[in-house]
Protein backbone atom coordinates (compact mmCIF):
# COMPACT_ATOMS: atom_id res chain seq x y z
CA UNK A 1 0.00 0.00 0.00
CA UNK A 2 1.34 3.47 -1.14
CA UNK A 3 1.79 5.23 2.22
CA UNK A 4 2.87 8.35 0.51
CA UNK A 5 -0.05 9.07 -1.78
CA UNK A 6 -2.32 8.25 0.93
CA UNK A 7 -0.73 11.14 3.08
CA UNK A 8 -1.16 13.25 0.27
CA UNK A 9 -4.89 12.25 0.14
CA UNK A 10 -5.24 13.39 4.01
CA UNK A 11 -3.71 17.04 3.51
CA UNK A 12 -6.25 17.41 0.16
CA UNK A 13 -8.98 15.88 2.75
CA UNK A 14 -8.13 18.01 5.41
CA UNK A 15 -8.33 21.29 3.25
CA UNK A 16 -12.07 20.34 1.88
CA UNK A 17 -13.23 19.60 5.59
CA UNK A 18 -12.38 23.54 6.53
CA UNK A 19 -14.81 24.49 3.73
CA UNK A 20 -17.75 21.72 3.83
CA UNK A 21 -20.64 22.04 6.22
CA UNK A 22 -20.02 18.30 6.65
CA UNK A 23 -23.50 17.21 6.17
CA UNK A 24 -24.33 14.71 3.66
CA UNK A 25 -27.62 15.85 1.94
CA UNK A 26 -27.77 13.91 -1.19
CA UNK A 27 -28.20 10.14 -1.38
CA UNK A 28 -27.78 7.75 -4.02
CA UNK A 29 -28.20 4.15 -3.70
CA UNK A 30 -26.87 1.26 -6.26
CA UNK A 31 -28.02 -2.15 -6.38
CA UNK A 32 -25.44 -4.23 -5.94
CA UNK A 33 -27.17 -7.97 -5.74
CA UNK A 34 -26.13 -10.34 -7.98
CA UNK A 35 -27.99 -9.56 -10.98
CA UNK A 36 -26.66 -5.86 -10.13
CA UNK A 37 -23.38 -7.04 -10.89
CA UNK A 38 -24.10 -9.14 -13.62
CA UNK A 39 -25.40 -6.32 -15.47
CA UNK A 40 -22.28 -4.12 -14.48
CA UNK A 41 -22.90 -1.91 -11.50
CA UNK A 42 -19.80 -1.74 -10.90
CA UNK A 43 -18.44 -0.22 -13.26
CA UNK A 44 -21.40 2.31 -13.13
CA UNK A 45 -20.75 3.22 -9.30
CA UNK A 46 -17.40 3.62 -10.11
CA UNK A 47 -18.01 5.86 -12.51
CA UNK A 48 -20.58 8.04 -10.14
CA UNK A 49 -17.88 7.94 -7.66
CA UNK A 50 -15.49 9.19 -10.14
CA UNK A 51 -17.40 11.63 -11.82
CA UNK A 52 -18.43 13.27 -7.85
CA UNK A 53 -14.64 13.55 -7.35
CA UNK A 54 -13.75 15.57 -10.38
CA UNK A 55 -17.12 18.14 -10.07
CA UNK A 56 -17.02 18.00 -6.26
CA UNK A 57 -20.08 16.63 -4.85
CA UNK A 58 -19.07 16.67 -0.74
CA UNK A 59 -22.88 16.60 -0.01
CA UNK A 60 -23.41 13.08 -1.55
CA UNK A 61 -22.99 9.84 -0.36
CA UNK A 62 -22.97 6.81 -2.61
CA UNK A 63 -24.28 3.45 -1.10
CA UNK A 64 -25.52 0.03 -1.83
CA UNK A 65 -28.16 -2.00 -2.17
CA UNK A 66 -29.34 -5.68 -2.42
CA UNK A 67 -31.61 -7.00 -5.23
CA UNK A 68 -34.87 -4.69 -5.21
CA UNK A 69 -36.53 -7.71 -7.43
CA UNK A 70 -36.24 -5.92 -10.56
CA UNK A 71 -33.55 -7.77 -12.58
CA UNK A 72 -34.01 -7.01 -15.81
CA UNK A 73 -33.91 -3.32 -14.90
CA UNK A 74 -30.25 -3.72 -13.03
CA UNK A 75 -28.08 -1.73 -13.08
CA UNK A 76 -30.55 0.41 -10.61
CA UNK A 77 -29.38 4.06 -9.54
CA UNK A 78 -31.72 5.59 -7.04
CA UNK A 79 -31.11 9.11 -5.95
CA UNK A 80 -32.64 11.09 -3.02
CA UNK A 81 -32.56 14.78 -3.14
CA UNK A 82 -33.48 17.01 0.19
CA UNK A 83 -37.00 17.85 -0.72
CA UNK A 84 -37.44 15.58 -3.57
CA UNK A 85 -38.92 12.39 -4.52
CA UNK A 86 -37.26 9.54 -4.91
CA UNK A 87 -35.92 8.82 -8.61
CA UNK A 88 -34.94 5.47 -9.66
CA UNK A 89 -33.09 5.20 -12.79
CA UNK A 90 -32.79 1.65 -14.24
CA UNK A 91 -30.49 0.06 -17.32
CA UNK A 92 -27.72 2.53 -16.16
CA UNK A 93 -24.42 2.52 -17.60
CA UNK A 94 -21.04 4.51 -17.31
CA UNK A 95 -22.54 6.70 -19.66
CA UNK A 96 -25.59 7.51 -18.01
CA UNK A 97 -23.92 7.58 -14.92
CA UNK A 98 -21.93 10.37 -15.42
CA UNK A 99 -24.89 12.42 -17.14
CA UNK A 100 -26.97 11.45 -13.97
CA UNK A 101 -24.37 13.20 -11.94
CA UNK A 102 -23.87 16.65 -13.88
CA UNK A 103 -27.32 16.97 -14.25
CA UNK A 104 -29.19 15.09 -12.00
CA UNK A 105 -27.41 14.79 -8.90
CA UNK A 106 -25.02 17.77 -9.10
CA UNK A 107 -27.48 20.05 -11.41
CA UNK A 108 -31.18 18.90 -9.83
CA UNK A 109 -32.91 18.49 -13.41
CA UNK A 110 -34.34 14.75 -13.35
CA UNK A 111 -33.53 12.85 -16.89
CA UNK A 112 -36.73 11.55 -18.09
CA UNK A 113 -35.64 8.61 -20.78
CA UNK A 114 -33.03 7.10 -18.33
CA UNK A 115 -35.98 7.30 -15.52
CA UNK A 116 -37.69 3.50 -14.39
CA UNK A 117 -39.57 4.51 -11.40
CA UNK A 118 -40.51 7.89 -9.53
CA UNK A 119 -42.02 8.28 -5.90
CA UNK A 120 -45.93 10.22 -6.40
CA UNK B 1 -18.66 -14.05 -47.33
CA UNK B 2 -16.02 -12.03 -46.59
CA UNK B 3 -15.72 -10.66 -42.59
CA UNK B 4 -15.54 -7.60 -44.22
CA UNK B 5 -19.18 -7.73 -46.06
CA UNK B 6 -20.73 -9.35 -43.30
CA UNK B 7 -19.28 -6.45 -41.12
CA UNK B 8 -20.68 -4.02 -43.48
CA UNK B 9 -23.80 -5.88 -43.90
CA UNK B 10 -24.75 -6.25 -40.43
CA UNK B 11 -23.31 -3.29 -38.68
CA UNK B 12 -20.26 -4.70 -36.26
CA UNK B 13 -17.22 -2.42 -35.71
CA UNK B 14 -14.05 -3.60 -36.10
CA UNK B 15 -12.15 -3.05 -33.20
CA UNK B 16 -7.83 -4.40 -33.87
CA UNK B 17 -7.50 -1.58 -36.40
CA UNK B 18 -4.75 -2.86 -39.30
CA UNK B 19 -5.34 -6.43 -38.95
CA UNK B 20 -7.14 -8.05 -42.68
CA UNK B 21 -10.47 -8.36 -42.61
CA UNK B 22 -11.10 -10.57 -46.09
CA UNK B 23 -11.31 -13.63 -44.93
CA UNK B 24 -14.01 -15.55 -46.12
CA UNK B 25 -16.49 -16.99 -43.94
CA UNK B 26 -18.17 -20.17 -43.99
CA UNK B 27 -18.96 -21.32 -40.88
CA UNK B 28 -19.13 -19.82 -37.16
CA UNK B 29 -19.37 -21.17 -33.44
CA UNK B 30 -21.02 -19.67 -31.02
CA UNK B 31 -20.12 -20.18 -26.83
CA UNK B 32 -18.90 -18.17 -24.04
CA UNK B 33 -16.81 -21.28 -22.51
CA UNK B 34 -12.98 -21.30 -23.47
CA UNK B 35 -12.40 -24.96 -23.36
CA UNK B 36 -15.99 -25.44 -25.44
CA UNK B 37 -14.32 -23.57 -28.10
CA UNK B 38 -11.30 -24.93 -27.65
CA UNK B 39 -12.88 -28.76 -28.09
CA UNK B 40 -15.72 -27.63 -30.86
CA UNK B 41 -14.71 -25.23 -33.30
CA UNK B 42 -13.08 -25.88 -36.36
CA UNK B 43 -10.55 -23.97 -38.40
CA UNK B 44 -11.95 -21.03 -40.15
CA UNK B 45 -14.84 -20.32 -37.73
CA UNK B 46 -16.41 -17.26 -37.19
CA UNK B 47 -16.25 -17.09 -32.95
CA UNK B 48 -19.54 -15.08 -31.85
CA UNK B 49 -19.09 -14.69 -27.77
CA UNK B 50 -19.36 -12.25 -24.71
CA UNK B 51 -15.35 -12.95 -23.34
CA UNK B 52 -13.28 -10.51 -23.47
CA UNK B 53 -10.61 -11.14 -21.87
CA UNK B 54 -6.98 -11.67 -23.32
CA UNK B 55 -7.59 -15.92 -23.14
CA UNK B 56 -9.85 -15.49 -26.44
CA UNK B 57 -7.01 -14.28 -28.37
CA UNK B 58 -5.34 -17.52 -27.44
CA UNK B 59 -8.05 -19.48 -28.43
CA UNK B 60 -8.62 -17.93 -32.07
CA UNK B 61 -4.74 -18.00 -32.74
CA UNK B 62 -4.73 -22.04 -30.84
CA UNK B 63 -7.63 -23.34 -33.37
CA UNK B 64 -7.32 -21.30 -36.44
CA UNK B 65 -10.58 -18.85 -36.20
CA UNK B 66 -11.23 -16.29 -38.61
CA UNK B 67 -12.14 -14.01 -35.93
CA UNK B 68 -14.24 -12.84 -33.01
CA UNK B 69 -17.64 -10.76 -33.15
CA UNK B 70 -17.94 -10.11 -29.33
CA UNK B 71 -22.26 -9.04 -28.92
CA UNK B 72 -24.04 -7.58 -26.78
CA UNK B 73 -22.51 -4.72 -26.87
CA UNK B 74 -19.50 -6.26 -25.18
CA UNK B 75 -15.78 -3.98 -25.40
CA UNK B 76 -12.83 -6.12 -25.84
CA UNK B 77 -10.30 -5.12 -22.75
CA UNK B 78 -7.63 -3.11 -24.26
CA UNK B 79 -4.91 -5.61 -23.59
CA UNK B 80 -7.07 -8.47 -25.93
CA UNK B 81 -7.30 -5.51 -28.83
CA UNK B 82 -3.43 -5.13 -28.63
CA UNK B 83 -2.97 -8.85 -28.33
CA UNK B 84 -5.06 -9.32 -31.58
CA UNK B 85 -3.64 -6.91 -33.46
CA UNK B 86 -0.05 -8.14 -32.75
CA UNK B 87 -1.37 -11.72 -33.54
CA UNK B 88 -3.36 -10.80 -36.45
CA UNK B 89 -6.89 -11.78 -34.87
CA UNK B 90 -9.63 -9.59 -36.44
CA UNK B 91 -12.36 -8.84 -33.26
CA UNK B 92 -15.48 -7.14 -34.10
CA UNK B 93 -18.09 -5.65 -31.94
CA UNK B 94 -21.83 -5.61 -32.36
CA UNK B 95 -24.83 -4.19 -29.98
CA UNK B 96 -26.75 -7.14 -31.02
CA UNK B 97 -27.80 -10.24 -28.32
CA UNK B 98 -25.95 -13.62 -29.66
CA UNK B 99 -28.95 -14.99 -30.98
CA UNK B 100 -30.06 -12.13 -32.78
CA UNK B 101 -26.59 -11.93 -34.51
CA UNK B 102 -26.16 -15.84 -34.98
CA UNK B 103 -29.72 -15.64 -36.47
CA UNK B 104 -28.81 -13.37 -39.20
CA UNK B 105 -25.42 -14.65 -40.01
CA UNK B 106 -27.41 -17.94 -40.46
CA UNK B 107 -29.59 -16.57 -43.12
CA UNK B 108 -26.58 -15.27 -44.61
CA UNK B 109 -25.38 -18.73 -46.06
CA UNK B 110 -22.51 -18.77 -42.74
CA UNK B 111 -22.96 -22.21 -41.33
CA UNK B 112 -23.04 -24.27 -37.93
CA UNK B 113 -22.33 -27.24 -39.34
CA UNK B 114 -18.81 -29.40 -37.81
CA UNK C 1 -17.49 -10.73 -10.18
CA UNK C 2 -17.75 -13.74 -8.27
CA UNK C 3 -15.77 -11.61 -5.38
CA UNK C 4 -17.65 -8.80 -5.02
CA UNK C 5 -21.05 -10.84 -5.12
CA UNK C 6 -19.65 -12.98 -2.08
CA UNK C 7 -18.25 -9.48 -0.63
CA UNK C 8 -21.82 -8.60 -0.82
CA UNK C 9 -23.32 -11.51 1.54
CA UNK C 10 -20.86 -10.58 3.96
CA UNK C 11 -22.02 -7.27 4.31
CA UNK C 12 -25.62 -8.38 4.03
CA UNK C 13 -24.97 -10.57 7.25
CA UNK C 14 -23.85 -7.09 8.94
CA UNK C 15 -20.25 -7.71 8.89
CA UNK C 16 -17.86 -5.50 11.00
CA UNK C 17 -14.86 -6.48 9.39
CA UNK C 18 -14.19 -8.46 5.78
CA UNK C 19 -11.14 -9.98 4.45
CA UNK C 20 -10.60 -10.95 0.75
CA UNK C 21 -7.60 -13.06 0.31
CA UNK C 22 -6.09 -14.49 -3.13
CA UNK C 23 -3.36 -16.58 -3.43
CA UNK C 24 -1.70 -17.85 -6.45
CA UNK C 25 0.94 -21.22 -6.37
CA UNK C 26 2.47 -21.10 -10.02
CA UNK C 27 4.01 -24.51 -9.38
CA UNK C 28 1.29 -26.33 -7.80
CA UNK C 29 -1.00 -24.58 -10.61
CA UNK C 30 -3.80 -23.49 -8.43
CA UNK C 31 -5.51 -20.13 -7.32
CA UNK C 32 -7.07 -20.25 -3.74
CA UNK C 33 -9.48 -17.25 -3.64
CA UNK C 34 -11.02 -16.77 0.47
CA UNK C 35 -13.66 -14.28 1.27
CA UNK C 36 -13.87 -14.28 5.44
CA UNK C 37 -16.24 -12.61 7.76
CA UNK C 38 -17.18 -12.14 11.13
CA UNK C 39 -21.05 -11.40 10.68
CA UNK C 40 -24.17 -13.27 11.28
CA UNK C 41 -23.13 -16.39 10.35
CA UNK C 42 -25.06 -19.38 8.20
CA UNK C 43 -27.49 -21.77 10.16
CA UNK C 44 -26.30 -25.12 10.60
CA UNK C 45 -29.40 -25.89 9.14
CA UNK C 46 -29.20 -23.92 6.21
CA UNK C 47 -25.16 -24.68 5.73
CA UNK C 48 -25.18 -27.55 3.74
CA UNK C 49 -27.62 -26.16 1.20
CA UNK C 50 -26.34 -22.78 0.82
CA UNK C 51 -24.89 -23.56 -2.88
CA UNK C 52 -28.28 -24.92 -4.01
CA UNK C 53 -29.90 -21.92 -5.90
CA UNK C 54 -33.39 -22.54 -4.40
CA UNK C 55 -32.09 -22.20 -1.18
CA UNK C 56 -33.33 -18.72 0.31
CA UNK C 57 -33.84 -18.27 4.41
CA UNK C 58 -36.59 -15.61 5.19
CA UNK C 59 -34.93 -14.95 8.58
CA UNK C 60 -32.14 -13.75 6.99
CA UNK C 61 -31.54 -11.77 4.28
CA UNK C 62 -31.41 -13.54 0.62
CA UNK C 63 -28.41 -16.16 0.14
CA UNK C 64 -28.57 -15.18 -4.04
CA UNK C 65 -26.78 -16.95 -7.02
CA UNK C 66 -23.55 -16.02 -5.85
CA UNK C 67 -22.41 -19.29 -4.02
CA UNK C 68 -24.28 -21.51 -6.25
CA UNK C 69 -22.48 -19.66 -9.43
CA UNK C 70 -19.42 -19.93 -7.41
CA UNK C 71 -18.98 -23.42 -6.55
CA UNK C 72 -20.09 -24.09 -10.62
CA UNK C 73 -17.14 -22.37 -11.28
CA UNK C 74 -14.91 -23.63 -9.28
CA UNK C 75 -15.26 -27.38 -9.94
CA UNK C 76 -15.59 -26.64 -13.54
CA UNK C 77 -11.99 -25.52 -12.96
CA UNK C 78 -10.54 -28.63 -11.23
CA UNK C 79 -11.07 -26.89 -8.39
CA UNK C 80 -13.78 -26.27 -5.31
CA UNK C 81 -15.77 -24.45 -2.78
CA UNK C 82 -16.12 -24.56 0.93
CA UNK C 83 -17.70 -23.19 3.56
CA UNK C 84 -17.60 -22.86 7.20
CA UNK C 85 -19.51 -20.67 9.31
CA UNK C 86 -20.73 -20.31 12.86
CA UNK C 87 -23.78 -18.29 13.69
CA UNK C 88 -22.86 -15.13 15.71
CA UNK C 89 -18.61 -15.69 14.59
CA UNK C 90 -19.07 -15.18 11.17
CA UNK C 91 -18.29 -16.71 7.61
CA UNK C 92 -15.65 -18.31 5.40
CA UNK C 93 -15.95 -19.00 1.66
CA UNK C 94 -12.34 -20.57 0.27
CA UNK C 95 -13.02 -20.95 -3.43
CA UNK C 96 -9.90 -23.16 -5.33
CA UNK C 97 -9.27 -23.15 -8.49
CA UNK C 98 -6.78 -24.70 -11.48
CA UNK C 99 -4.71 -21.64 -12.28
CA UNK C 100 -4.05 -21.97 -15.47
CA UNK C 101 -7.54 -23.33 -16.54
CA UNK C 102 -8.66 -22.27 -19.48
CA UNK C 103 -12.26 -21.22 -17.95
CA UNK C 104 -10.70 -19.72 -15.29
CA UNK C 105 -12.55 -16.45 -14.73
CA UNK C 106 -10.14 -13.64 -14.90
CA UNK C 107 -10.04 -11.99 -11.63
CA UNK C 108 -10.91 -8.54 -13.48
CA UNK C 109 -10.44 -5.14 -12.01
CA UNK C 110 -9.50 -6.22 -8.68
CA UNK C 111 -8.84 -2.17 -8.12
CA UNK C 112 -12.52 -1.08 -9.06
CA UNK C 113 -14.18 -4.22 -7.23
CA UNK C 114 -12.72 -3.22 -3.45
CA UNK C 115 -12.67 0.23 -4.68
CA UNK C 116 -16.45 -0.18 -4.85
CA UNK C 117 -16.71 -1.83 -1.77
CA UNK C 118 -14.66 0.34 0.51
CA UNK C 119 -16.21 3.62 -0.62
CA UNK C 120 -19.71 2.46 -0.65
CA UNK C 121 -19.55 1.05 2.75
CA UNK C 122 -16.83 3.30 4.64
CA UNK C 123 -17.92 2.02 8.22
CA UNK C 124 -16.61 -1.62 7.41
CA UNK C 125 -13.52 -2.36 7.93
CA UNK C 126 -11.67 -4.25 4.58
CA UNK C 127 -8.80 -5.96 4.32
CA UNK C 128 -7.08 -7.37 0.98
CA UNK C 129 -3.91 -9.55 0.35
CA UNK C 130 -2.87 -11.17 -2.78
CA UNK C 131 0.00 -13.37 -3.15
CA UNK C 132 1.74 -14.68 -5.93
CA UNK C 133 4.40 -17.75 -5.35
CA UNK C 134 5.72 -15.93 -2.17
CA UNK C 135 5.34 -11.89 -3.13
CA UNK C 136 2.51 -10.51 -1.75
CA UNK C 137 0.30 -7.18 -2.06
CA UNK C 138 -2.03 -5.83 0.65
CA UNK C 139 -4.48 -3.47 1.67
CA UNK C 140 -6.02 -2.53 4.96
CA UNK C 141 -8.87 -0.12 5.41
CA UNK C 142 -7.53 -0.20 9.52
CA UNK C 143 -4.02 1.77 7.95
CA UNK C 144 -5.87 3.68 6.07
CA UNK C 145 -7.84 5.24 8.47
CA UNK C 146 -4.76 6.18 10.83
CA UNK C 147 -2.84 7.51 7.96
CA UNK C 148 -6.07 9.64 6.77
CA UNK C 149 -7.15 11.10 9.90
CA UNK C 150 -10.99 10.90 10.92
CA UNK C 151 -11.94 11.59 7.76
CA UNK C 152 -14.79 9.04 6.39
CA UNK C 153 -13.24 6.52 3.21
CA UNK C 154 -16.19 7.28 1.43
CA UNK C 155 -14.08 10.70 -0.28
CA UNK C 156 -14.35 10.61 -3.86
CA UNK C 157 -10.46 10.46 -3.36
CA UNK C 158 -9.87 7.20 -1.67
CA UNK C 159 -12.15 4.90 -4.82
CA UNK C 160 -9.76 6.07 -7.01
CA UNK C 161 -6.64 6.05 -4.63
CA UNK C 162 -7.15 2.25 -4.01
CA UNK C 163 -8.29 1.96 -7.92
CA UNK C 164 -5.16 3.10 -8.45
CA UNK C 165 -3.19 1.38 -5.62
CA UNK C 166 -4.07 -2.04 -6.10
CA UNK C 167 -3.93 -2.28 -10.05
CA UNK C 168 -0.27 -1.00 -9.39
CA UNK C 169 0.79 -3.65 -6.57
CA UNK C 170 -0.92 -6.24 -8.66
CA UNK C 171 1.18 -5.71 -11.37
CA UNK C 172 4.22 -5.49 -9.67
CA UNK C 173 3.37 -9.26 -8.53
CA UNK C 174 2.38 -10.11 -11.52
CA UNK C 175 -1.05 -11.31 -10.81
CA UNK C 176 -4.17 -13.12 -12.18
CA UNK C 177 -1.84 -14.58 -14.94
CA UNK C 178 -2.27 -18.08 -17.40
CA UNK C 179 1.40 -18.94 -18.04
CA UNK C 180 0.32 -21.98 -20.39
CA UNK C 181 -1.99 -19.84 -22.12
CA UNK C 182 -0.21 -16.63 -22.43
CA UNK C 183 2.89 -19.23 -24.11
CA UNK C 184 0.97 -19.50 -27.19
CA UNK C 185 0.58 -15.89 -27.29
CA UNK C 186 4.08 -15.05 -27.02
Amino acid sequence: MNVEELKKIREKMQKEMDLRSGEKSVKVVVGMGTCGIAAGARPVMAAIQEELARQGGPQVSVVQSGCAGFCEQEPLVDILRPGEKKVTYGKVNPEKARRIVTEHILGGKVIPEFVFAQEK
Amino acid sequence: MTLKELAERLGWELRTKNVPVDTDVKTGYSSDLLSDVLANSIEGDLWITRQAHLNIVAIAVMRDLSGILLANGVEPEPETIAKAAEKMVPIFQTPLPTFEVVGRLYQLGVSGKR
Amino acid sequence: MHILDIAQNALAARAPRVEVSIREDLAKDRMVIEVKDNGLGIPPEILPRVTDPFVTTRKTREVGLGLSLLRSAAERCGGSLQIQSKPGKGTEVVASFQLDHIDRPPLGDMGETMGVLISGNPEVDFCYHHEVDGQTYSLETQKMREILGTASLDHPAVLAFVRQDVREGLDRIGADRFPKIMEVLR
